[in-house]
């Protein structure tokens, strides 16, 4: 294996696709072109298609790297002497320990997440593809309404975002819980909230089968009305079927209707009951009357205040024992504000059975759920069906035999059409149960990538992917894509070490993190096949999700780049710069890739974006008349401040500490800035030399 | 107080002499930028790219899927109307026919293959399915050729309307961003801070050239290759053409129009030779039953090329940009087709793009063919353009063609792209 194979993250991906295409990888070409002046990664020399010659990386620089992508926080001086006064057989045993001093840093008391635990989130968002979905992406799974998950903008962008966190915090619980990581294939528990509780529910009160327009509403009831009233029924009385004011719903805005409307019945759907739920008045009409309803445009009225947003814990999610067993209802409340289990009619299994997922990767009758099984390989193996995995299956129930007639076409499909078929045999087109019984009977084969067995129920797919041998390399490779904005050289002996460590913790996620951040393929601090030889070292700009990070955690700031709704206080600038934060390049992941889009070149646009955000920064942090709480605070008022404020700035914005060579040139360059600009007001100085300091290079960067 | 953050300063050169960029960096910049040497700059185009990895139904409707009664259209559809480009005359959905004489006459409707049927391929699509040079993308071929001709400040591409990562852009195989219009606008306009002033800008550049060297003296060559790349976007920025920077304010949404905006901005500006952006034409439609959301995203879509022409000509850039569109498939076609009962399936046999620009005659370059219940593209005569049972450019190879005739239309080195012979006959 040469380097002409593997030349950065985008290289495997053409190792995988290209293949499958029947097209040769020339990576080293690419490689040449990546390095040209133009091009950023600065893997490969341009002239010579090799990668530059390898020089170890200081402990000054790769102390700094490591603790920006755990935490997002800038080393201090007695961290970086830790590990630079270290015997060298030492050095790695001394960054262990810091790294897990970083990863034991407390909760912020805003989120309840410590900095290690709110970069971790946002790895598992993306690397488990819970992300990227809008509510409209939900539409297949509710009824394909006009607003289908509520028409109360307040209510959904907040369960949009616990639709989306939900499976993250999932696996950081397991992982606090010492789970394996192999659990994100086979976990029925999910973390929710109350309200996301009630949304599985919810989900739960249909049933759509693979036609179109099949949907049907499992809680309609001609024989029980609902009413909205403006007098107080306690939830508990709505909610229970003996009381006599059972379905009687409380929203003083029902008097915004004709007095007629108030406690008048009208038909129990699951839609009317969830937009009552979610603090609405649905439309009805009571005899010629027409009541209009009133869209709630905040939390007062809905059943979930903005606590019950946040009140995460693991939830079961299980079938019925029997027939008979009665299924958890949405629009029971109070069971579901303390519920640690719901009974639902939909399997839930996995990162793969979550809303979000079958929000991301919606199937249809032509593609009978294979995007579904392909993706649920590339999150769990790190590989695809592309043509290049040479199993041959001992069966092929569910094979396409249209598709695979074709010599060329068979390959994949005697691998993907079996395997997909336990998810067409569970689930509908639209993410319910599948029951047509022709379907239903044919469960399919697991064939992926020299495994093979049978299943007859989802969780055996869940239990087939957990156990599958390439888990450990595709998590540890994902890991490394995060941490070093490329692939690790999968024969690089270092990262089979790390792999086979990760391997024999029995996949404890913590242990791989250690691992992986603490060896010289992160730190660049010795050199490996993958440094020296093979892929190079890369230095990447700092995507969107990396700067978003270490400017919150460094000022004190809860998501300064304005990603969580409920966050209070956010100021009007930062809010008007919303656009900026939006645009810069960030790790994303598509449809049949198995590596994520990860630019690394420090574009003309991202320079305009960095230097917007700095500006706008500055005065919020520089003298600033109403400073939000916890953030950081510099001042101009005396030349001692000034001197202060601008050897923070190194230390704190640039993570080079004062024995670092480039700190003295770094404090004189900054102070020139602030002395040329002096006469303009010192305040506005200041405020200059933090944004010099906040594009500058290794404040941007990763690797410097 | 003068905003002008993009002003290029006197302070930036002075500062790049002492990163030891090359002088021809100094002496002018975007020259310097250019990747390669223009092959022939009076006929050198701005492209504009859209592109669907859903597949959108496009190819359903044009001039030639009205040759065979065998071909479903949608009911609003159903009677082709008369199309007349430059001498050819041919039948089309109504929306087709009601872009301007003008541009019909340099309008070529082309029927080819992408050999493939799944979603994933979009990205192999656009790098012709391995059939170019070190496997770039067709838009970073056009790209790294046309920016040396147009003296564009960046010669990568940019992608202002992906739909997803899956449409993102590749150069020299580094994944590149997608930058909708809104923040586009927000990042370029920046929030006019007092910090933003030209002469607060400079001091601020001055120190940060020597902030560079001091990050270089003691780095390795991988991070000096780093730092030149961000002393480069710095210069790039700061030549960013003031005059036209306020044009960016209209970039009020991320829709198809606004991308369209965007790109002619961007091509104002200088910025990038190739702009990808998304028009939909109706979505993967398997559930479309009765093709309602076909009809009423061919009436948009067809608008959206509409306005795109006459933005282009209000800019004075009609003669300038070339548009052109390239799926990841086209969809299927037969009426026969059961397939298509509700919606239509994928097709890796056909896919028909347009092409709008100076450099083209209007028409239609190759055809359709029945194939099996369905339809898919024929050979071509590279000669004419015509669809023929013995072209000299088979079925599988009309990909190649088509890219191959879009670089020599616009005095482009073809023997990048490795399948295929140009379409001479296509040629204005």
């Amino acid at each position: 294996m040469t380097r002409q194979w593997l030349a950065g993250a985008s290289l495997v991906a053409l190792v995988f696709y290209g293949l499958a295409s029947g097209t040769a990888c020339s990576s080293a070409a690419d490689a040449q072109k990546r390095a040209s002046s133009d091009d950023g990664g600065s893997t490969f020399d341009g002239e010579t298609g090799t990668p530059y010659p390898f020089r170890a990386d200081p402990a000054e620089v790769y102390v700094a790297k490591v603790k920006n992508i755990l935490v997002g926080l800038a080393p201090t001086q007695a961290e970086i002497d830790t590990v630079k006064g270290a015997p060298p057989d030492q050095v790695s045993s001394k960054l262990k320990a810091l790294i897990d001093a970083w990863v034991a840093l407390p909760a912020d008391p805003n989120t309840g997440l410590s900095p290690y635990e709110t970069k971790m989130l946002r790895f598992f968002e993306l690397a488990y593809q819970q992300t990227q979905i809008a509510f409209t992406d939900v539409a297949d799974q509710v009824n394909k309404m006009s607003n289908p998950l509520t028409n109360n903008t307040a209510y959904r962008d907040l369960l949009m975002q616990n639709i989306e966190e939900s499976f993250a915090r999932t696996m950081l619980m397991l992982s606090e819980q010492g789970r394996p990581m192999s659990e994100a294939m086979t976990t029925t528990q999910f973390a929710m909230t109350s309200a996301l509780a009630e949304f599985y529910a919810f989900l739960d009160a249909y049933q759509a089968n693979d036609a179109p327009n099949s949907i049907k509403d499992r809680l309609a009831n001609p024989l029980q009305p609902v009413y909205v009233t403006s007098a107080s029924v306690p939830t508990a009385d709505a909610t229970n079927p003996s009381n006599k004011n059972f379905m009687h719903w409380t929203n003083p805005n029902i008097k915004k209707d004709p007095i007629a409307c108030d406690d008048a019945p009208f038909k129990l759907t699951a839609d009317n009951v969830q937009y009552i739920v979610t603090g609405s008045v649905p439309g009805f009409k009571v005899g010629n009357t027409m009541c209009s309803g009133v869209v709630g445009s905040d939390l007062s009225y809905s059943q979930f205040g903005a606590n019950e947003f946040n009140d995460w814990r693991l939830v079961n999610v299980r079938l019925p024992k029997s027939g008979s067993e009665p299924v958890t209802q949405f629009w029971d409340i109070p069971t579901l504000k303390k519920a640690t289990e719901l009974v639902l009619q939909v399997p839930r299994v996995g990162f793969f059975s979550t809303p979000a997922f079958f929000a991301n990767w919606p199937t249809n009758d032509s593609n009978q759920m294979r995007v579904t099984m392909n993706q649920t390989f590339i999150v769990s193996t790190g590989a695809q069906i592309d043509g290049t995995d040479t199993t041959i299956p001992n069966m092929t129930p569910g094979l396409d035999t249209t598709h695979a007639g074709n010599s060329q076409c068979r390959g994949c499909h005697q691998i993907l059409d079996p395997s997909r078929s336990i998810l067409t045999s569970t689930y509908s087109w639209f993410y319910h149960n599948q029951d047509d019984p022709t379907i239903q009977k044919e469960p399919g084969y697991f064939v992926f990538q020299g495994q093979q067995g049978p299943m007859a129920t989802v969780y055996d797919l869940g239990q087939h992917l957990a156990t599958h041998p390439m888990v450990a390399a595709a998590w540890a490779q994902k890991y490394c894509m995060y941490a070093n904005s490329t692939a690790c050289d999968p024969t690089d002996p270092e990262f089979q070490r790390v792999v086979s460590v990760f391997a024999t913790s029995q996949l404890s996620w913590p242990v791989l993190v250690r691992e992986l951040l603490s060896s010289p393929l992160t730190t660049n601090a010795v050199a490996t096949q993958t440094t020296s030889t093979t892929v190079g070292e890369t230095i990447a700009l700092e995507r969107r999700d990396h700067l978003c990070a270490a400017l919150s955690a460094r000022l004190g700031w809860v998501d300064i780049c304005g990603d969580k709704v409920g966050v209070v206080g956010r100021p009007k600038t930062l809010l008007a710069a919303k656009a900026i934060f939006e645009g810069l390049p960030s790790d994303s992941y598509g449809r049949g890739s198995v590596t994520p889009n990860l630019p690394t070149n420090p574009s003309l646009l991202f320079r305009a974006a960095v230097e917007d955000i700095c500006e706008v920064i500055a005065p919020l942090v520089i003298d600033a008349t109403a400073p939000p709480a916890g953030v950081k605070q510099w001042k101009s008022t005396s030349q001692t401040t000034v001197d202060a404020a601008i050897k923070e700035f190194v230390s704190l914005l640039l993570a080079v500490e004062s024995k670092d060579a480039r700190y003295d040139p770094l404090v004189s360059a900054l102070t020139g800035v602030y002395n040329d600009t002096k006469s303009q007001g010192v305040s506005l100085a200041l405020q200059s030399a933090f944004v010099t300091a906040c594009t500058a290079p290794s404040g941007v960067s990763m690797g410097l | 107080m003068k905003i002008s953050r993009r002003n290029f300063g006197l302070s930036a050169l002075v500062g790049a002499l002492a990163t030891g960029l090359p002088a021809a960096f100094l002496l002018d910049p975007r020259r310097a930028l250019a990747d390669g040497t223009c092959t022939n700059k009076a006929k050198a185009q701005f492209f504009i790219l859209s592109t669907s990895g859903g597949g959108d139904p496009i190819n359903a409707n044009m001039p030639g899927t009205y040759d065979d009664a065998n071909i479903i259209h949608p009911v609003a559809f159903a009677k082709g109307m008369p199309i007349k480009m430059g001498t050819t005359s041919s039948t089309a959905a109504l929306p087709w026919t009601q872009l301007s004489q003008k541009v019909l006459d340099r309008t070529m409707f082309f029927h080819l293959m992408t050999n493939t049927p799944v979603h994933p391929k979009e990205p192999d699509v656009l790098s012709l399915m391995g059939a170019t040079s070190s496997n770039e993308m067709f838009p970073s071929i056009l790209a790294r050729q046309m920016a040396p001709c147009l003296s564009t400040i960046q010669t990568q591409p940019i992608s202002v309307g992906a739909a997803g990562p899956g449409e993102a852009l590749r150069f020299g195989g580094a994944p590149q961003p997608i930058i909708k219009p809104r923040a586009l606008a927000a990042t370029l306009l920046g929030t006019g801070s007092p910090l933003a002033a030209a002469n607060i800008q400079s001091i601020r550049d001055k120190a940060l050239n020597q902030i560079y060297d001091v990050y270089k003296n003691d780095a390795n060559e991988a991070q000096k290759a780093y730092i030149d790349s961000m002393i480069l976007s710095q210069s790039q920025l700061r030549s960013i053409d003031q005059n036209v920077l306020q044009r960016l304010s209209v970039l009020t949404d991320d829709g198809p129009d606004m991308q369209v905006n965007a790109a002619i901005i961007l091509f104002l500006m200088k910025i990038t030779p190739v702009v990808s952006i998304h028009i939909p034409f109706g979505g993967d439609n398997h559930f479309d039953t009765g093709l309602p959301k076909e009809t009423a995203e061919t009436i948009s879509g067809v608008q959206t090329i509409s306005n795109m022409m006459s933005a282009l000509k209000a800019a004075s850039l009609d003669d300038m940009v070339t548009f052109f569109s390239l799926n990841v498939f086209g969809r299927t076609l037969g009426k026969n087709n059961p397939i298509n009962a509700n919606g239509r399936n994928h097709s890796p046999i056909i896919q028909s793009s347009i092409v709008i620009g100076k450099p083209f005659k209007g028409g239609i370059v190759g055809g359709l063919t029945p194939i099996g219940n369905d339809f898919g593209c024929g050979a071509i005569d590279s000669a004419t353009g015509k669809m023929a049972a013995n072209g000299d450019v088979p079925a599988d190879e009309t990909l190649g063609a088509f890219a191959k005739t879009l670089l020599v239309a616009v005095g482009g080195d073809h023997s990048t792209v490795l399948a295929g012979k140009p379409i001479t006959g296509a040629l204005a």
